[in-house]
């Protein structure tokens, strides 16, 4: 009898005990699992369980009046070229006046 | 910091006015950051495509002798704007008018001269005639090699990328300028407009007469551009007292007396405009009409009559043209 052949029946209980062990393990957390959704606490489920459903969108209509007066002051003095000027002003609001296209 | 910047400064031989609103980005540049960048730009912009500057990279092209010049991006736009313009004006609006343009008196900058008076000129015109395109099409001779960096001339044919600058300047700033709540880039009455706040309220933009120099008319608008192009500003006389100005009929190389002393054009891009509204006072009240059906815009006749042409596509659902970024 060679060492081989004595190797074999060795081999072959270490690969039923780990079968049994993965087939214990797999019936165990399929248990616990269907606990768990019995009882209602789906994990896949949780996620989306947790969102509040949207309150519907209100929008507002509403019209808005825009009255723009344009006032044309004569020069009073030959004009001139601007010396070059920076201003910073709250948002939306143009400090000077209107762009003009003009010729240039 | 949610605040505007309106800031001007002269350059280009104009008044440039830039309003921009706060970022909608927070890693981009406040607004006042971001009017100083551009300010330097438009400067370095002008600087590199004067024709007035010996030594601008404009002047350096036009001096060289070789057939094919290396030239940096921003003078392969800026030719490549003015071949556009060429092309869809059909040879009206052409670069290539440089001699004939010194012939009339205008070889350096008007910048600070005071112009001569438009109603004079007027009553001492000849008889108003609309300009036509040059038979030879000099303009068809220039090309932009964008892969080799470098722009194709015979030696010795000038170009002036004057014409259509401000619009392309007024463009490339805008373009900058995405991200920005609104803004309003105006190189001397060459208006490129947007952000998501111009579309829901658009911007109100005056047109200034030429003759009286009040508002003419408003035009709104959410996006694009905006240009005027008129005879009162660049206008001075000569020497044997008859008047000249800078709008050149490219047939004979004289000043185009149209019948219209100023045209204003609503465009997808400032460069459009531009070349739409020199377009239409190069080609009288006809063509002008014409020329503004798409988009719209408003003619000035030299009797002072007021003409608005409104616009028969909506404005933004035409073709937007596509222009290489001018770094």
């Amino acid at each position: 009898m060679t060492d081989r052949a004595a190797q074999r029946p060795r081999r072959a209980r270490g690969m039923f005990a780990a079968l049994w062990v993965s087939a214990a393990l797999f019936l165990g957390l399929l248990s616990l699992l269907a606990v768990r959704v019995s009882a209602g606490s789906d994990p896949a489920l949780r996620e989306r369980a947790a969102h509040v459903p949207l309150a519907p969108r209100r929008v507002l209509v509403r019209k808005i009046y825009e009255r723009k007066v344009i006032v044309h002051l004569p020069p009073s003095a030959p004009p001139q070229a601007p010396q070059a000027s920076q201003q910073v002003s709250a948002a939306g609001s143009y400090g000077s006046s209107l762009p003009i296209t003009r010729t240039s | 910091m949610n605040s505007t910047s309106d800031s001007t400064f002269r350059s280009m031989g104009s008044d440039i006015r830039m309003i921009i609103e706060a970022p909608l980005i927070a890693s981009l540049p406040s607004a006042a950051a971001a009017a100083q960048r551009e300010r330097a730009y438009v400067e370095d912009f002008a600087r590199r495509l004067s024709r007035f500057r010996q030594d601008s990279e404009l002047c350096a092209l036009n001096a060289d002798p070789a057939q094919e010049v290396a030239a940096s991006l921003l003078l392969r736009t800026a030719v490549a704007a003015g071949l556009w313009a060429a092309q869809r004006s059909g040879g009206l609006v052409d670069p290539t008018l440089v001699g004939e343009i010194e012939l009339v008196g205008y070889v350096e900058s008007q910048d600070r001269s005071a112009p001569a008076s438009l109603r004079e000129a007027l009553a001492s015109a000849p008889s108003r005639a609309s300009a036509r395109a040059r038979t030879d099409a000099r303009w068809r001779q220039i090309s932009v090699e964008h892969d080799r960096g470098t722009i194709v001339r015979p030696p010795g044919l000038r170009i002036d990328t004057g014409g259509t600058g401000k619009g392309l300047a007024a463009d490339a700033v805008a373009h900058r300028l995405r991200g920005h709540r609104r803004f309003v880039v105006d190189c001397g009455g060459d208006i490129a407009v947007g952000g998501i706040a111009n579309e829901f309220e658009p911007l109100s933009i005056e047109v200034e007469h030429p003759l009286s120099g009040e508002c003419a008319h408003i035009l709104r608008l959410s996006h694009g551009g905006v240009a005027t192009s008129g005879l009162n500003v660049r206008i001075w006389r000569r020497e044997d007292g008859t008047f000249a100005h800078h709008l050149l009929n490219p047939s004979d190389g004289l000043p185009v007396w149209s019948g219209l002393i100023g045209a204003t054009a609503v465009g997808s891009s400032t460069l459009e405009a531009e070349t739409l509204s020199k377009l239409a006072l190069l080609s009288g009240p006809d063509g002008a009409r014409e020329a503004l059906a798409e988009h719209g815009g408003v003619l000035i006749h030299d009797d002072g009559d007021v003409e608005v042409i409104q616009a028969t596509l909506r404005h933004g659902a035409g073709a937007r043209l596509s222009l290489r970024g001018a770094a």
